[in-house]
């Protein structure tokens, strides 16, 4: 089921809502859990099943090495002779079965076929289906693992709750990528106040806005730009640059609308995920739009891969090769596909220069030309990803860059874009910077007075009103989130 | 200060009331605003029984209850439930009763809406016993036959609820004027969740609809045939398809977001294109196609001519106009229109095969030049009356210089009906209702003298009588109803053989084409005795061969518009 569907919106929220507000305390992490598994069925009925399994692996994986810890804790205070520990074996087991689950739905085509390739073989490529989110609950799963291992988080005795950790459905298609000591607590007790619920309005309502607002009618330009690029239309550099604009704020409003929601449907149920996006656009380096772009993901690779490589308290070959894992690591995450470990690498390169070569230079550049150069470079980087291939990447790429036999203006595609969406790039581009919530904080400087609650609210349904048409009238509702 | 907080105090209360005293009107006004109709009947012809319907904000709507329902000897109850509570008028329509006679027989008729129900018992229903060969019937016409209003007694529930539930909560209120910011909250909270939870129990209580004046046929409730449906999602996806569409005010939510796309300065939706031309809006739709769909027709029409070689009969090829090429330059740059290409490709390659094609495009500019009428309708992508007017006239002069008919011993006139068309094109876009779109004026142009014809369907082999007019259906036009307009566009043109009883040459013409060839064939009933429609795309493979080796003719007329090109169906004269 998506956010973005009248099911969703019309009949699964407010049932959920009504069911959850008017239930004993004690039971309403098991109406969450049922209604996220009805949720994860809705558009996966077999899959649900798969992760069910998983989490409960991890439960009994988990339940191990708690025992293994306090067992050798129990020992070290008897003063028992040390026995073997056995719970880095557990983790080991436990992260292995993860990633085998991953690497057999995602990755197993990807590696067949290069193995086909490289050794000029033809072992049969099977077509395995996606399980929509696998990415994320996988992640989180480790995680759970990992920081019980790490005594970052408690032992959950309740595979009900990990359940609902793993499978909770504001998170569980598209992320943010809870951790889970950081929500351990609020899983075991929360509170659910008003302000709270208010507040989750606001990100619910504004990231359904993004997406189904924005994000949508950004794909209309990309999917034009890309699909012509690909059939070898002639295609200007403008509009190429247009296209490639256009996906920049798709994806952003995609991704980031999502989040939203999830921490405004976290919120309403009294969970307080951390923030995933912080205007990654006004970066002013690489290394900050990675700071300021999908946080937890970034937070994971830094927790769970980089810092156990050795972090930056090494050598420099030793750092540069760390950063170059993580950064392989993440563009595979993306997608099986080399377009997305090239487009990780990409990245990863630029945050080695940053590190060891440019980091002066950049203190030195005047704050908006940094802001644009870093804008530039990670809009040519969205190429690699959008791209489906490695020759439709290229040749985008000498298209933007006007190599080759191309015009610069004349194409009935750039009028397209001026004429049609011109007007809703402009807003675009407005609401990917703060200046909408500086204007804002200027305009209103006391948000407790009647007329800000009045015009807020009228905003906020406004969209909520405009978004429904949205979904009501067209059946484009692109899904950026099957790679992942 | 004490006095302040009372007069905020009182405020809020206020406040607060009117909101759930809104909630529970909208709830009660919403779930009733459905009106049963209920109709106990029997019928000695097979119905397509639709009902019509007039509602409080908008139009002439028509539901369909049934298709193809066989005659009924014994009384049953055909049930439609429409959205509204406001019933202005039902008329019975039986498109199976164009040539026979129909007799219905009205028992009762129900009509319920959740709070109220209405029923008309036989004896006041003596009007309604009808014995004719018409196809349409008003049961109630005219006048606000029933308005549904919510009564005073349930207004009054509801204030009285409302008023209810602040008392009961009166300590959260009063907890609420005393720390302003927790206010706002609670407000926002009540306002999200009170729509959320609004919409939900409506949807869930109001009944469905079957079908949408505006789009058509609605999906039902799905049924589970086996627990496969679930596991491919089937039966998921049924669920959010019926659920999307059986939302409440969807027709308001898909005018809307036409709406607020215009605003954002979006001209094109899909394939259409709104242009305003001389202050008025015409809908455009642009036309893709593929080459092999263009080379398909094209041999095919070749094939047959071959044949109609061998059998020496003449054959004659036009292309009727499609409004997009009229107004080409008004398309925006970036329009992916490619009827020019079609048109080329078409016309080269049956030059290629030493045959003439002659595209009307000229005489309908010519003739709208010369007369001031518009070519094509604003709302629709068909051509006007006079253009197909024009191009019978061009066909009649090439059928005479090549002596197989006379000219017409008939005086053409025209009767105007105004603001009485609206064609899908402008509906699909969301024009028409709510922004009050101007409707087409559409002209009827028939012989004075009205004659006699018979209509012989093709298709369930049915008879029909009447004059010039009476075999249009023209009943139907001032009721908007493009598809009921049998004139112009529906079935009974699509495939029949119309008869002309006062003109005894003797001459056959089949007609192949599409529906912008059947009023061009409507006026070459008077040149031709018999005139033979064939629209392939409604017929089994083949059926045109079949027919032209089964019965005698004189000449084929090849005529279709440029969009029906590339429909490979159209041109499945032969099995092979």
């Amino acid at each position: 089921m998506l956010f973005t569907s009248i099911t969703f919106l019309y009949y699964f929220l407010p049932m959920l809502l009504i069911i959850y507000y008017i239930s004993n305390k004690a039971v309403r992490n098991y109406i969450l859990l049922a209604f996220s598994l009805v949720f994860y069925a809705w558009g996966e009925p077999k899959f649900v099943f798969l992760m069910i399994l998983m989490v409960i692996v991890n439960f009994y994986i988990g339940i191990a090495i708690d025992k293994e810890k306090t067992k050798n804790e129990w020992s070290k205070g008897l003063n028992i002779a040390d026995k073997k520990d056995y719970s880095k074996i557990y983790l080991i087991v436990g992260i292995i079965a993860n990633l085998m689950i991953i690497g057999y739905f995602k990755y197993s085509g990807f590696i067949i076929g290069n193995i086909n390739s490289l050794f000029n073989l033809t072992l049969p490529v099977k077509e395995i289906k996606l399980p929509i989110g696998i990415s994320f609950f996988t992640f989180q799963a480790m995680s759970y693992i990992i920081d019980v291992y790490r005594n970052d988080g408690k032992v959950q005795k309740n595979l009900a709750n990990l359940m609902l950790y793993i499978s909770f459905f504001p998170q569980l298609i598209a992320g943010p990528i809870v951790r889970y000591s950081t929500v351990d607590d609020q899983i075991r007790e929360r509170k659910e106040t008003t302000s709270l619920f208010a507040s989750g309005i606001n990100r619910f309502i504004i990231g359904l806005g993004k997406k189904v607002l924005i994000a949508n009618n950004m794909a209309v330009v990309a999917d034009r730009a890309f699909k012509a690029v690909g059939d070898g239309t002639e295609v200007s550099i403008a509009f190429a640059w247009a296209g490639i604009l256009c996906y920049t704020l798709q994806i952003y409003f995609d991704f980031s609308g999502y989040s939203d929601m999830a921490i405004g449907l976290g919120k309403m149920f009294g969970f307080e995920f951390l923030e995933n996006f912080n205007y990654p656009y006004i970066s002013k380096s690489i290394s900050e739009f990675w700071r300021r772009w999908h946080m937890s993901l970034g937070s994971w690779f830094r927790d769970y891969v980089y810092i156990p490589l050795g972090g930056n308290r090494c050598g420099v070959g030793r750092n540069i090769l760390n950063l170059s894992v993580v950064w392989f690591l993440t563009g595979l995450w993306h997608g099986a596909n080399w377009t997305f470990i090239l487009w990780g690498c990409y990245f990863g390169l630029f945050i080695i220069l940053e590190r060891y070569v440019l980091k002066d230079i950049i203190s030195k550049i005047p704050k908006y030309l940094s802001m644009f150069i870093t804008f530039i470079l990670v809009v040519l980087g969205w190429v690699l990803f959008r791209a489906e291939t490695f020759d439709i990447a290229k040749q985008y790429y000498s298209i933007l860059f006007g190599l080759g036999d191309v015009v610069l203006f004349n194409d009935p595609n750039w009028d397209f874009f001026v004429y049609e969406y011109g007007v809703i790039v402009i807003i675009s581009l407005f609401a990917a910077t703060p200046l909408a919530k500086i204007l804002l904080d200027k305009v209103f400087k006391n948000k407790e007075n009647v007329g800000f609650m009045i015009a807020e609210t009228l905003f906020l349904f406004g969209i909520m009103y405009i978004s429904t048409a949205y979904l009501v009238a067209t059946d484009f509702n692109p899904f950026i989130y099957f790679n992942f | 200060m004490q006095k302040n907080n009372l007069i905020k105090k009182g405020f809020i209360y206020t406040v607060i009331t009117l909101l759930i005293y809104v909630g529970v009107y909208f709830f009660c006004d919403n779930i009733s605003n459905r009106t049963v109709i209920e109709l106990n009947m029997k019928h000695t012809v097979w119905a397509d029984v639709s009902v019509y319907y007039k509602d409080n904000k908008y139009d002439i709507r028509d539901i369909r209850i049934m298709k193809n329902v066989e005659a009924k000897e014994e009384f049953d109850v055909y049930k439609v439930i429409i959205p509204t509570k406001y019933v202005y008028g039902i008329d019975l329509v039986f498109p199976g009763a164009q040539d026979v006679v129909n007799t219905v027989n009205v028992k009762e008729i129900k009509l319920k809406t959740l709070f109220s129900t209405k029923t008309i018992k036989s004896n006041d229903l003596n009007e309604f016993f009808v014995d004719k060969p018409n196809n349409k019937i008003n049961i109630i016409d005219g006048g606000v036959f029933t308005n549904f209003q919510l009564t005073t007694k349930v207004k009054l529930i509801s204030l009285l609820i409302s008023v209810f539930i602040v008392i009961m909560f009166r300590q959260k209120i009063d907890n609420l004027v005393d720390h302003e910011p927790k206010s706002t909250n609670t407000f926002k909270i009540t306002l999200f969740v009170g729509s959320l939870v609004l919409m939900f129990l409506v949807n869930i209580v109001v009944l469905d609809l079957k079908f949408s004046a505006i789009t058509g046929e609605l999906a039902q409730k799905p049924t589970l045939h086996n627990y496969n449906e679930i596991f491919d999602k089937t039966y998921m996806n049924q669920w959010d398809k019926y659920l999307k569409e059986q939302i409440l005010y969807r027709e308001s939510f898909v005018e809307d977001y036409f709406a607020f796309n215009r605003q954002l300065q979006k001209k094109s939706f899909d394939w259409r294109y709104v242009k305003k031309i001389d202050g008025e809006n015409v809908i455009l739709t642009a036309i893709d196609y593929k080459e092999e769909n263009i080379d398909n027709a094209s041999n095919k029409v070749a094939s047959l001519n071959e044949y109609l070689i061998t059998q020496k009969k003449l054959h004659y090829i036009y292309l009727a106009p499609t409004k997009n090429l009229y107004y080409f330059d008004n398309f925006p740059t970036y329009t992916n229109d490619q009827t020019k290409d079609i048109i080329q490709r078409f016309t080269s390659n049956m030059n290629g095969k030493n045959l003439n094609v002659y595209d009307f495009y000229n005489d309908t500019v010519a003739t709208s030049d010369e007369t001031g009428n518009k070519p094509f309708f604003l709302t629709d992508h068909h051509w006007t009356v006079e253009s197909a007017f024009s191009a019978y006239k061009k066909i009649e002069t090439d059928l005479i210089n090549d002596g197989i008919i006379e000219s017409a011993q008939v005086n053409f006139t025209s009767d105007i009906y105004y603001d009485s068309f609206s064609g899908s094109d402008g509906k699909s876009i969301g024009y028409g209702y709510r922004f009050n779109q101007k409707k087409d004026d559409i002209s009827i142009i028939h012989p004075e003298d009205l004659g006699s014809y018979t209509l012989f369907n093709i298709k369930d082999n049915t008879t029909r009588t009447g004059n010039a007019l009476e075999i249009g259906a023209m009943e139907f036009l001032n009721q908007n109803m493009k598809y009921w307009n049998q004139y112009w566009f529906y079935d009974s043109l699509r495939n029949c053989k119309v008869t002309n009883n006062n003109l005894h040459n003797g001459k056959t013409l089949i007609l192949l084409g599409d529906s912008f060839s059947r009023p061009v064939g409507y006026f070459l009933t008077q040149n031709f005795e018999n005139v033979v429609f064939l629209d392939q795309r409604y017929l089994d493979k083949g059926y045109v061969l079949n027919y032209l080796e089964n019965n005698e003719y004189d000449v084929v007329i090849n005529l279709n518009n440029y969009g029906a090109l590339q429909d490979n169906s159209l041109f499945e004269y032969f099995i092979q």
